[in-house]
């Protein structure tokens, strides 16, 4: 199935890429501008939660992805069907980044250009390096995510001279209420997005450490989304508020002298690259997934059609990028939780209470 | 071995696909930089009909600026081009005028390196959200562009040469950035205009650039300042109060400041280094007070008696002196402020960053709060460097 | 097609073997016989010689010699066969013994190789190596002597690797001298090469080395089974072996290494890879391969290593700059124009002012003229080659651009790429597919099309493996340890490990920190124990 084994820091390193891509472009803002930092932390508690509960699934059972579990604790036929459910909804999620990040070329830098030109190149070199395995892919995320966390610390720098602390006030200024949706929110999006590397932990070298593996990257990505946070609050203040990408818009702003400015392509393309690290984590998982669904002996030949598939389904789920920000906001916290939370949790309950997985000597 | 040759051969496959798609997907956002007509300075006017919005784009010609120097010192303009062309347009909105340039012009134009938006006083009056949102939304103009608006046709302004610059509206938005010289423009960007409009109750601040005729020839001068309620322009501050608003706001950063001394009736003149300013607020009270203290760090810079000033005393004297300066700019700001109803300093946003839960109560009838807002000002003047001389250079007598 | 293609070349590679013939070539008793033999294997080629004598002891034998001309020393063989053979012999009073061929290796012939064989093959391979073989009448065996011609061109400093500081000598064509090259430089004698001929008719020697104990003896025991698996009838260069035993034979990028230089094959051997001489070529192949290892200049080593991190980040920022930078233009002025700065935009505008050509074909356009020029001053015997380039570069520069049939800008970036592109030599073939193809990209999409070229060339990059270490180590997957001679270079005394993806077998060069000039040891005379131990716990480290 994949012969590649990844260690747990380039794990680490894919799960932060994983859970910033989307993150940068979307900050997790939810409308609670100065104190959406606090959301963040909301939402990293929340997907350390989600993360536990399936890495004690994926520690109970060695070697096995969730695809593989759920049909051990559930049986054939029921397993297959929350396979099925599953790996529709990873297919989605990658569907979702392709269209994107598309989107954010198409409305910032190439208006002219029809999606589809950037989906089919972008689906191809995606699906030519998911066929490489995940040991691949791992490798090519390391200079990508490098580049981005420099570059998001080095704006930190640019943007001093637009810098204003007074944008954070007032602190606090946010309901129970509100601070509850926009944190659930943030839990499922970005950060319950980690149980895709549900499917990855079996090829981890020390499998022991994957839980601990995740977590970190978890915290990583919660830093690196923190400091975009701050570069967009403190240099927008709420004005940020009424663009589409307020990252992208708080890096239009660097000016310094008449030569280090307009330099919002940069970390455009950057982001791109991220966005294209999970299309391609995710276009990957569902192959692999789908595979051993089908107990097929390799997922190569499924990559090619499930890319296209990706991109048919990224055209037609998000037409526009109001309805992307509708299911963002409204409809994914509610679509993506029985996928993250309920069934993951339920799969534990039930191996618990079947006392599986079997032991030898025990029966 | 088998596998090695299988994925060779689909990875040629993707590169065929890789090139054909590129191939055939055409360029449609190429865009060759002789077909481009880059727009360095964009002005809006309202039409005859008075509906309509006619857009004035100066327009830069690169080779006439590169190559054009014959004429440049015989300042009688000549055979040779002008380094920029202004083409006038109609339209319905400003997005819809762009696109009727075409019609005059033979290339496409590119609005990403525009310098300064410049809006005619009709306009402003009418409201500039329909003017800026086309800015704004669109990916190409930058928000760091410098807005201005003016009393003369917009048009008109941008038709006038720069004596120094080839390009006119670059030119502008240097004189923009010149404006610590003084401190009395205060220069907004696009940005901060529309960050301002999202604040309910700031009220903008927009320099105004007028021409003026010196010896025949026209010139363009920053005076004065427009102020906006919401996007509709409702008054102007002169230049001393200006320079009140930027002292409030902290954002003075050099300039002049002349003294009258009273006994010998000589001048002196106050050259300011650094100023910051500090609010803070009673909110209990009623009616609301507030405090501003501005802290200003300054050099002596002329004089224009035979006295000697550099003594404990008289710096300490000048200091006072510089303090009441202060303070009659600000009152003067507050002033026409109050009698505008504009909240120009950012008042509102102070009390809902630093009190929201006073600010609660005061949001919905805030301009009749600020009319009735009792400011004090708190001026703190060090005088820290003298220039290179003690004493003026007439002998010494006492 | 492409399919079809694939499978021809498959099935090209993959061909079974010619069967030589020859089922039995033992020599007889009768010399005639046996020169027929030889006759018959050789041909009448006039650099054949047979040389007839006899041989006087006690009775009259009759003898010949075959060489080849040429290949032999003429000295050796009237010293050490003709002169004993037929002056001395005579005088040879000792009692010969029923072995006679014995007899004669034993006292007669004062040559320092000398081995006795009965086949014909092995025979007319030792001829064509250079060997003399003696026959004798009524000797089924026959005499191999040593008479190789060991003259040669004499060892100079190789036109592609030059270096400022450091040995002027570099590999030649003769194989023993190569290696005995690298035996000067290597002391240690576990310094091990393993001989193997390769090209059924090249017969081409090819010789493994490695130094024992230091080499991985997995990739070592690899090499010699690619190189077993080539059966080919010619290898006349390094690189038809490199072709043949490449990871990804596909790639435009080396996946095994090569050098003239013995520094720095033997400061390879060193870090534990393997090196394979190929006879009759002065290069040298290295494996495995790093793509780290082109921008590592021997020179890096033989000057201060300050002043060595610096010229290796030029080296960096210039070959990024010699395949980006044409690309990166094109994206600029035709998709991203708010990125150039105004002023440089109107100077930029005005220069593009009337040239007939989209942006991206005269980029390319002038691109390909520089590759035609240079490979044509490549080809042209020096003096000329040098009229061509000035007349290229001056010439068609000049009046390109003052027709306005390209715009200047064009003309600075193309030409700055062109010298950047010389900085690594050993990139430099894949600097040109990747400089006009990300061009190209960049004039269908822009930015877009730079990035998925790069990360199509990063995904390749990556996926790559020379004998199993991945090519882009240390830097992907990264290992910090390693970067002390990536991304600085550290002075060689702290350089205390090798690379640790090659050299994991025995990582240690010295102790850590005990090679400290003296400096140091003087400032912490009371430091060396807690030293010590720090660089006995990193020991332990690896030694997990």
């Amino acid at each position: 199935m994949e012969e590649g084994k990844i260690s747990s820091f380039q794990l680490t390193r894919l799960v932060m890429s994983f859970m910033m891509a989307t993150g940068l472009i979307f900050p997790p803002l939810r409308g609670v501008w100065q104190d959406s930092w606090l959301t963040l932390l909301f939402g990293l508690a929340g997907g350390i939660v989600f993360a536990l509960i399936y890495t004690t699934l994926c520690l109970r059972f060695p070697g096995q992805t969730l695809i593989e579990i759920y049909e051990t604790v559930f049986g054939p036929i029921i397993g297959k069907l929350f396979s099925v459910a599953f790996l529709w909804y990873i297919f989605y999620l990658g569907a979702q980044a392709s269209a994107i990040f598309i989107t954010l070329l198409t409305t910032t830098v190439f208006t002219m250009t029809p999606r589809y030109v950037f989906s089919i190149t972008w689906i191809i070199v995606s699906v030519y390096l998911c066929k490489k395995g995940i040991e691949v892919i791992a490798r090519v995320n390391e200079p990508l995510l490098l580049v981005t966390v420099f570059l998001i610390v080095g704006t930190l720098f640019l943007v001093l001279n637009l810098f204003d602390p007074e944008n954070f006030l007032p602190l606090w200024n946010i309901s129970l209420s509100e601070l509850l949706w926009a944190g659930f929110g943030t839990i499922t999006f970005p950060f319950g997005l980690n149980i895709v590397f549900g499917l990855i932990l079996p090829f981890l070298q020390q499998r022991e450490q994957g839980r601990s593996a995740v977590i970190k990257g978890l915290g990583g990505a919660a830093l690196v989304l923190l400091i975009s946070l701050l570069i967009t609050v403190g240099v927008l203040g709420e004005v940020g508020e009424i663009f589409l990408f307020p990252t992208y818009q708080a890096f239009r702003m660097i000016q310094i002298g008449q030569v280090l400015t307009r330099l919002e392509l940069i970390p455009t393309l950057n982001f791109l690259t991220m966005g294209f690290i999970k299309g391609t984590i995710a276009l990957y998982a569902v192959s692999l997934g789908t595979a051993q669904l089908c107990k097929l002996l390799t997922y190569r030949p499924l990559v090619f059609p499930l890319g296209i598939l990706m991109l048919i389904a990224a055209h037609q789920s998000h037409p526009n990028i109001g309805v992307s920000l509708e299911m963002i906001e409204r409809v994914q916290p509610f679509y993506a939780l029985p996928f993250q939370l309920l069934l993951p949790l339920l799969t534990l309950l039930v191996a618990v209470f079947r006392r599986l997985p079997v032991k030898e000597g025990q029966t | 071995m088998y596998e090695e040759s299988m994925v060779m051969k689909k990875s040629w496959i993707w590169l065929c696909l890789f090139l054909l798609s590129g191939f055939t997907s055409g360029c449609w956002d190429r865009k060759e930089l002789e077909t481009l007509a880059i727009v360095s300075g964009i002005g809006i006017d309202l039409a005859q009909d008075g509906e309509n919005y006619q857009v004035t784009f100066q327009i830069i010609r690169p080779d006439a600026v590169l190559g054009g120097d014959g004429s440049a010192g015989g300042g009688g303009g000549g055979s040779a081009q002008k380094p920029f062309w202004a083409l006038k347009a109609e339209g319905e909105t400003i997005f819809a005028a762009i696109r009727k340039a075409t019609f005059e012009s033979s290339r496409r134009l590119f609005l990403s390196h525009n310098e300064v938006v410049i809006i005619n006083e009709e306009v402003a009056q009418k409201g500039i959200l329909p003017v800026i949102d086309f800015l704004i939304r669109d990916a190409e103009p930058r928000l760091s562009q410098w807005l201005l608006v003016t009393p003369d046709q917009a048009g008109e302004v941008l038709q006038i040469e720069n004596k120094l610059e080839k390009i006119p509206a670059a030119g502008i938005a240097l004189q923009m950035q010149n404006y610590f010289a003084t401190s009395k423009v205060r220069a907004v960007s696009l940005h901060e205009f529309a960050a301002q409009l999202l604040e309910k109750t700031t009220a903008n601040t927009v320099p105004v650039i007028t021409i003026i005729e010196t010896d025949g020839e026209k010139g363009l001068r920053l005076e004065r300042t427009a102020v906006f309620k919401e996007d509709k322009l409702a008054g102007y501050l002169d230049q001393k109060a200006t320079r009140g608003l930027l002292w409030v706001l902290g954002e003075v950063r050099g300039g002049i400041i002349v003294l009258d001394l009273p006994e010998t009736g000589g001048k002196v003149g106050i050259e300011i280094s650094g100023a910051t300013a500090k609010i803070s607020a009673a909110v209990k009270e009623r009616p609301l007070k507030l405090l501003v203290e501005i802290n200003l760090e300054a050099i002596l810079g002329e004089k224009t008696i035979k006295q000697n000033l550099v003594s404990p005393e008289k710096i300490s004297f000048q200091e006072k002196l510089t303090e009441e300066a202060i303070n009659s700019e600000v009152e003067a700001a507050l002033i026409q402020a109050r009698q505008l109803g504009a909240d120009i300093f950012g008042f509102g946003a102070y009390l809902h960053r630093h009190h929201p839960k006073e600010w609660k109560g005061l949001q919905h009838e805030w301009e009749r709060h600020f009319r009735q807002l009792e400011v004090a000002i708190k001026a703190k003047a060090t005088i820290l460097e003298v220039g290179l001389i003690k004493r003026p250079a007439v002998p010494f007598r006492e | 097609m492409i399919r079809f293609l694939l499978r021809k070349l498959r099935l090209a590679r993959h061909y079974k073997e010619i069967p030589t013939p020859l089922a039995d070539d033992s020599l007889q008793k009768n010399i005639e016989k046996n020169i027929a033999l030889f006759r018959a294997e050789l041909g009448e080629s006039p650099d054949i010689v047979i040389r007839r004598f006899t041989l006087k002891l006690k009775k009259e034998i009759k003898a010949a010699i075959i060489f080849v001309e040429g290949l032999m020393d003429q000295q050796v063989v009237y010293d050490c066969i003709l002169r004993p053979l037929m002056l001395e012999a005579k005088k040879e009073t000792r009692p010969v013994g029923p072995d006679l061929l014995g007899f004669i290796q034993e006292n007669l012939i004062p040559a320092a190789g000398l081995e006795q064989e009965n086949r014909l093959s092995p025979l007319v391979a030792a001829l064509l190596g250079g060997d003399t073989v003696l026959l004798l009448e009524g000797q089924a065996a026959a005499l191999i002597i040593n008479t190789k011609n060991r003259e040669n061109r004499a060892s100079e400093e190789p036109d592609t690797e030059v270096t400022i500081l450091g040995p002027r000598d570099g590999f030649t064509e003769d194989l023993r001298t190569n290696t005995a090259l690298l035996r000067r430089k290597i002391g240690d004698p576990r310094l091990v090469f393993e001989q193997m001929m390769i090209g059924r008719r090249t017969r081409t020697i090819v010789a493994i080395a490695y130094v024992q104990g230091i080499a991985n003896e997995k990739v070592v025991e690899e090499v010699r089974a690619r190189l077993k698996r080539i059966n080919t009838d010619m290898i006349l260069d390094a690189n038809y072996l490199r072709e043949f035993i490449a990871d990804a034979p596909f790639s435009p990028f080396p996946t095994v290494g090569f050098t003239e230089r013995p520094d720095v094959a033997a400061a390879r051997l060193l870090e534990g890879r393997v090196a394979v001489f190929t006879d009759t070529t002065p290069v040298v192949n290295t494996m495995p391969a790093l793509f780290i290892e082109a921008f590592q200049n021997p020179d890096d080593y033989n000057t201060h290593f300050l002043y060595a991190t610096f010229i290796r980040w030029l080296r960096y920022l210039a070959f990024l700059i010699s395949f980006l930078l044409p690309a990166l233009f094109v994206a600029l002025t035709t998709y991203h124009q708010e990125l150039i700065p105004t002023p440089l935009l109107i100077s930029m505008a005005a220069a593009v002012e009337g040239t007939p050509f989209p942006m991206v074909i005269e980029v390319v356009a002038m691109g390909a003229i520089f590759e035609i020029i240079r490979e044509a001053g490549v080809r042209l015997a020096r003096p000329i080659g040098q009229t061509i380039s000035i007349v290229g570069a001056l010439v068609i520069g000049e009046a390109v651009v003052s027709a306005g049939l390209v715009a200047a800008p064009t003309v600075i970036v193309v030409a700055l790429t062109a010298i950047t592109s010389f900085v690594v030599p050993t990139q430099q073939e894949i600097g040109i597919i990747l400089r006009l193809s990300l061009a190209v990209l960049a004039g269908i999409l822009g930015a877009y099309g730079i990035i998925l070229g790069l990360l199509f060339t990063l995904s390749h990059l990556a996926s790559l493996r020379s004998f199993g270490v991945p090519y882009l180590s240390p830097v992907i997957p990264l290992n910090i340890g390693d970067l002390k001679d990536v991304a600085v270079r550290v002075p060689l005394w702290a350089m205390w490990t090798r690379p640790r993806v090659i050299g994991w077998h025995e990582p240690r060069r010295q102790n850590f920190g005990e090679s400290a000039p003296p400096s140091s040891a003087v400032e912490g005379a009371d430091l060396p124990a807690s030293r010590k131990s720090k660089g006995n716990k990193e020991r332990e480290n690896l030694k997990k």
